[in-house]
């Protein structure tokens, strides 16, 4: 937008005329949102090498137990504290159990917990989150105080509680977990909305006289959806995480069920006579947390419209 | 005045939260199958002698009210399961060890995880910016009940820099301050290269240069002061649950912290050190969070107050 | 913010070293337990490591060394011709502060470990001695205990009858004595800090910062100091088993009882490597009431406990989980003392006599099948699913896995497994229903008795719900038995009513290792009380 200096025609450049048809000629193909940032979340390596990963994983766990020679939870004792093999590609544990199995069994298990509890715990946060931030007044005001009373509470020792009372197992589990898990997601949908009622087209739309249902579900959810998306991408780790840290106390799953944080903890037992029981696992978890924070990551640039360009 | 105002409604405000969380917690614990009394070798008898001895033969509301009136004096009571000893002991002996480690790990975290941050959003797309993303997502790919556990192997019996354990000295106190500072340092570094991006194309610090400030002032004073908004709000409760400690690396470098009594409480059903420990988690993370609002309101300047 | 944040950053420079002094080279011995004692009052806890800690501040009457009963706080006693009455003469020793050890000690710390309210899980230890019970039921004054304070060095005990391993009670750390004065003193702090208590064996109590060390210092009064080597004894509170070995490897304890069956391998062989018989016996109990009319129809029928019993395979299991353990398919530990001198392994083996030792999938599935015969049910898919429960931790959760997977692969029985802390586990052992549990059972005294007594349904542990007239009948009679030979038939013949009709199925004997320095020797291990003796310790040169 450099203003034309009349009298000092820069030579450098030079004046080609104006071509009316080329003024409205689109080169880039109109894309919407998703589109777009579909095409640049592929564009980011990082991202993509994260869904390979995830994906890799997600079919290990689905088909690798397959491909065992026997059951997760099949004894036997002649076949105990193996080493890695041809018939048991990751050896077996004290109970002659095949890790291979084992680990992709408790892949399920540890996945299945990360994204059930993240599900369930931005389902409550967003309820909640959005009743606050709509409503207003005094439920917003209430609700944040029920949100920060809740905080408040050690984490570990409710957790604890709560898995006691109600006995160990996957349900539970998820329970203990979305306990505090859906508070973060409370406050940020509450935070949204907040900020997007003050957004411009948000009041050009209240004043056109759009009805609520539409201003929620044209303006408002579309709006957020970028955001909730990537807190959940963070809060499957995050569950995945807090399972194997509380596995690891002793308080996990129901037997004979197992997960990485269960083998994990297993593992550290024997580290000093059987290293890999306790690496392979904690290599799948790793992984898994690398791969989604890497997807979390590339959705987070992909979906902010600020960098559309 | 209006501070003052503002100051006293959330203390009050604190205070309210305090009691009902006590109110809570206390009657939450009951509700747990079990006894704290019961043992392999005990005779017919003793467990009616051993609840009268400690008043649970009284009704719950009777109980909870001669609690409060104990609170209100400062008396969180005395554990059942560490035989005899008052709360308030078992909080004093072991807080001092976890305070300690929690102020070295969040100085660790905080002055390492700034600078990557701030280096890296400089550096936007260097080699610095990639190194610092790499250990930011290292550090939080890692289950922390591991790191320990890897730091002490390599450092300690592989390379014998560093004793193995226990706290006694600088030199021990090196592995965990590292073990408990890496995941915070990798998320205080992710948060401050994605603000002060956020920043440094900011209007106001387009402005700045253009008047031609100190690259020096620009950086501390426009930058710096913005984009550690969010850090603060992360500070709040990160430094709450670190300081009053966690289970993983006290338990691994047998150093004498509050952290294993969040686990062994329950599970003993010690009702007293679980209610105490809660009152003083609680009573922690509100001081923290007032904190952190009058904190935010010395230094955001857009916060005004209402009222 | 700046401001702010330099100052974080010095707070945390300055925030200082939590000055605590190594151990001083030379004269010292540091060793590793995976639990902090419980307290010094020997009235609280009786578990392994707090009487190890008990061992070296206190003394009784008696003292146990190496295994042999020797004079303690007593020079000499002398027994009735009925065995029924001891009377201990007391030899000129002090307490830690200078006070005189007299004989109203003993009998003023009995009486209170009977009438305290807040902690009785002890009392039952001194039952032996006459009235004991009866007070502690609160059915009699506590002035009729048998105790008789003849003077300041005389203290004459009488029994309720003839006991007789009433000797090995005398140096147990129940029957230590303890301060009364300084216990009124003290209130509930007594015991649980260095400066709370007086003691009066061979190492006093210098320091006690909780959940971390232990500081014991040699006592120079005490009367045989001159068989005391180590000025210093620490103990150092480790919870977690690899850094347990990593400091044991670095050289940072000199002993430590190897917290993981899986480091076994790692110094098996090594020179300060050595094995104990911890004394425990571990077994699968089942229950009578059921936690329904149909599975209790199961739980106590003969065959279905045999069919579960021979579904297991001892051997392997031991050998692949808890190497240092050995399968077991009796009542009595093997090592326990019989009455005639020699060990009750010696001379009676049931091994492979009742339950066997190898799994046997055949005859098990023979006796399910008999099982379900007798109950009228057509195929093992018919059986209701069983409760099992069992304690917390990894090392039972793998436990409760093996049998779950293997009486489904032998017999199609299923198990839902639970696993509960032990203030939950005892609860709901004794007052909840449940259909099997895994559990054990560890020996109060060196005697068969201390296994057999448990299951008369009159009193002790048998909480199954199963009741056998002829073998509580046993029991009375055997306690009246004055002849050491006539009692062992009647162990024998218990151990095999138990192995025949009780609810129960055996499954090893717990053993322990522990790994020393290759440099200290005399480190005792006991299978009774206190396990661990480190009083008479000394480095070879």
């Amino acid at each position: 937008m450099q203003p034309e200096i009349a009298g000092k025609q820069d030579r450098r450049f030079e004046h080609v005329g104006v071509v009316r048809e080329a003024a409205e000629e689109i080169r880039r193909p109109s894309l919407t949102y998703l589109q777009d940032s579909w095409r640049r979340f592929r564009q980011s390596k990082a991202a993509v090498a994260g869904v390979v990963i995830l994906l890799l994983f997600v079919l290990l766990a689905f088909l690798g137990p397959l491909l065992a020679p026997s059951d997760y939870d099949a004894t036997d004792l002649g076949q105990s504290n193996q080493g890695m093999s041809w018939q048991h590609w990751f050896g077996t544990d004290e109970l002659g159990r095949d890790l291979w199995a084992r680990v992709w069994i408790g892949g399920r298990v540890s996945i299945l917990i990360g994204i059930l509890a993240a599900v369930l715990q931005a389902s409550i946060g967003i309820l909640v989150g959005s009743i606050a931030g709509l409503v207003g007044g005094r439920v917003d005001a209430l609700i944040m105080r029920v949100v920060e009373f809740l905080m408040a509470f050690p984490y570990l020792v409710w957790v604890t509680l709560l898995m006691m009372v109600t006995g160990s197992g996957i349900l539970p589990m998820v329970l203990a977990l979305t306990l505090t898990g859906w508070l973060s997601m409370a406050r940020l949908v509450r935070g949204q909305i907040l900020s997007l009622k003050n957004e411009d087209y948000v009041l050009a739309a209240d004043s056109l006289g759009a009805d609520r249902r539409r201003v929620i579900t044209k303006h408002m959810i579309p709006n957020m959806m970028g955001v909730i998306i990537i807190n959940m991408t963070f809060a499957i780790p995050g569950a995945i995480f807090s399972e194997a840290f509380l596995s690891f106390i002793g308080i996990g799953i129901k037997s004979p069920q197992t997960s990485w944080g269960l083998l994990v903890s297993m593992g550290t037992k024997s580290v000093y006579t059987y290293p890999m029981r306790l690496l392979i696992p904690c290599i799948c978890i790793s992984l898994t947390m690398l791969s989604l924070q890497l997807i979390g990551d590339g959705l987070r640039d992909a979906l902010d419209p600020k960098l559309r360009h | 005045m209006k501070l003052l105002k503002y100051a006293v409604r959330r203390v009050l405000m604190a205070l309210l939260m305090v009691f009902l969380l006590v109110t809570a917690s206390f009657f939450l614990v009951k509700l747990i199958p079990g006894s704290p009394f019961t043992s392999e070798k005990m005779q017919a008898g003793n467990k009616e002698a051993i609840y009268a001895y400690y008043g649970l033969d009284r009704p719950v509301y009777e109980q909870y009210f001669t609690y409060l009136g104990n609170l209100l004096r400062g008396d969180l009571g005395i554990s059942y399961k560490i035989r005899a000893v008052s709360v308030n002991q078992i909080i004093a002996d072991a807080f001092p060890y976890s305070l300690d480690l929690g102020l070295r790990a969040i100085g660790f975290a905080l002055t390492f995880g700034l600078l990557l941050g701030i280096v890296a959003a400089y550096r936007r797309g260097k080699a610095m910016d990639t190194l610092t993303m790499v250990i930011a997502i290292i550090g939080t790919s890692i289950p922390s009940f591991i790191v320990g556990f890897l730091i002490q192997y390599l450092f300690a019996v592989r390379l014998k820099w560093f004793p193995v354990a226990q706290y006694r000295g600088f030199a021990y106190t090196v592995l965990p301050t590292f073990s408990l500072g890496l995941g915070m340092l990798a998320t205080i570094a992710k948060y401050t290269r994605t603000s002060m991006l956020e920043v440094i194309s900011a209007d106001y610090v387009k402005t700045a240069n253009a008047k031609g400030l100190s690259k020096r002032r620009i950086v501390f004073v426009h930058q710096l002061r913005n984009a550690l908004m969010p850090i603060v709000t992360l500070l709040g409760p990160m430094v709450a649950s670190v300081i009053t400690g966690t289970f993983v690396v006290e338990n691994v470098f047998a150093i004498p912290g509050l952290g294993r009594h969040y686990v062994t409480s329950v599970q003993n059903l010690d009702y007293t050190l679980i209610v105490g420990l809660t009152i003083f988690f609680a009573a922690f993370l509100v001081v923290m969070n007032l904190l952190v609002d009058f904190v935010y309101l010395l230094i955001d300047p857009r916060i005004k107050l209402e009222g | 913010m700046k401001k702010l944040l330099s100052m974080l950053i010095v707070t945390v420079l300055l925030a200082g070293l939590l000055s605590v002094s190594l151990a001083e080279e030379g004269s010292s011995i540091r060793v590793g337990l995976g639990s902090e004692p419980i307290s010094m009052d020997p009235h609280i806890g009786n578990d392994s490591n707090t009487s190890t800690a008990l061992l070296l501040a206190f003394e009784g009457l008696l003292n146990a060394k190496n295994g042999k009963i020797e004079p303690g706080m007593a020079e000499s006693y002398e027994v009735s011709a009925d065995g029924l009455t001891y009377t201990f003469h007391l030899r000129d020793a002090k307490w830690s502060d200078g006070v005189p050890v007299t004989a109203k000690d003993f009998s003023d710390t009995w009486a209170r470990m009977l009438t305290r309210k807040d902690a009785m899980d002890l009392a039952y230890l001194i039952f032996p001695i006459k009235n004991a019970e009866a007070i502690n039921k609160g059915e009699m004054d506590v002035s009729e205990l048998g105790v008789k304070v003849v003077d300041d060095k005389t203290l004459e005990v009488t029994l309720s009858s003839p006991f007789p391993f009433m000797v090995t009670l005398f140096t147990s750390s129940p029957m230590y004595p303890i301060r009364m004065d300084l216990v009124e003193q003290h209130g509930n702090a007594y015991g649980n800090d260095a400066g709370t208590f007086a003691s009066n064996g061979p190492y006093l109590m210098q320091e006690w910062a909780h959940n971390d060390k232990m500081v014991f210092v040699k006592n120079a009064d005490y009367w045989d100091a001159n068989s005391i080597t180590f000025d210093t004894v620490e103990i150092i509170t480790i919870t977690d088993p690899n850094t347990m070995k990593n400091m044991f490897d670095n050289g940072d304890l000199l002993w430590m009882d190897i917290p993981s069956p899986d480091m076994m391998p790692s110094y098996e062989g090594t020179p300060g490597f050595s094995h104990y018989n911890a004394g425990g016996v571990q077994f699968i109990a089942l229950s009578h009431k059921g936690t329904s009319e149909e599975t209790a129809k199961f739980t106590s029928n003969r065959n279905f406990i045999m069919a579960l019993s021979s579904s297991i395979d001892r051997e392997g299991l031991v050998k692949a989980m808890y190497p240092q353990n050995a399968p077991f398919t009796g009542v009595i530990n093997p090592v326990i003392s019989d009455e005639l001198g020699g060990k009750w392994g010696d001379s009676h083996d049931v091994t492979d006599k009742y339950h066997k030792v190898k799994a046997d999938p055949e005859a098990a599935k023979e006796y399910l099948a008999k099982a379900m015969q007798e109950l009228g049910y057509a195929s093992a898919e018919d059986l209701p699913v069983f409760d099992f429960f069992t304690t917390a931790g990894d090392l039972q959760r793998t436990l409760a896995e093996y049998f779950q997977n293997i009486w489904s692969q032998t017999l199609g029985v299923k198990v839902s497994v639970r696993q509960l802390e032990f203030t939950q586990y005892w609860e709901n052992l004794y007052n909840q229903p449940y259909d099997i549990v895994r559990t054990g059972w560890g020996p109060d005294y060196d005697d068969p008795f201390t296994y057999l007594d448990m299951w008369n349904s009159n009193g002790g542990w048998n909480k199954t719900g199963w009741v056998d007239e002829e073998y509580n009948q046993l029991m009375l009679d055997a306690n009246k038995e004055q002849d050491f030979a006539k009692r062992n038939e009647m162990f024998v013949k218990a151990e095999e009513i138990l192995l025949t009709r009780a609810p129960i199925i055996p499954l090893y004997v717990s053993r322990g290792a522990y790994v020393i320095s290759p440099q200290v020797e005399d480190l005792y291990v006991n299978t009774f009380g206190a396990r661990f003796d480190f009083r008479y310790a000394k480095v070879t040169k």
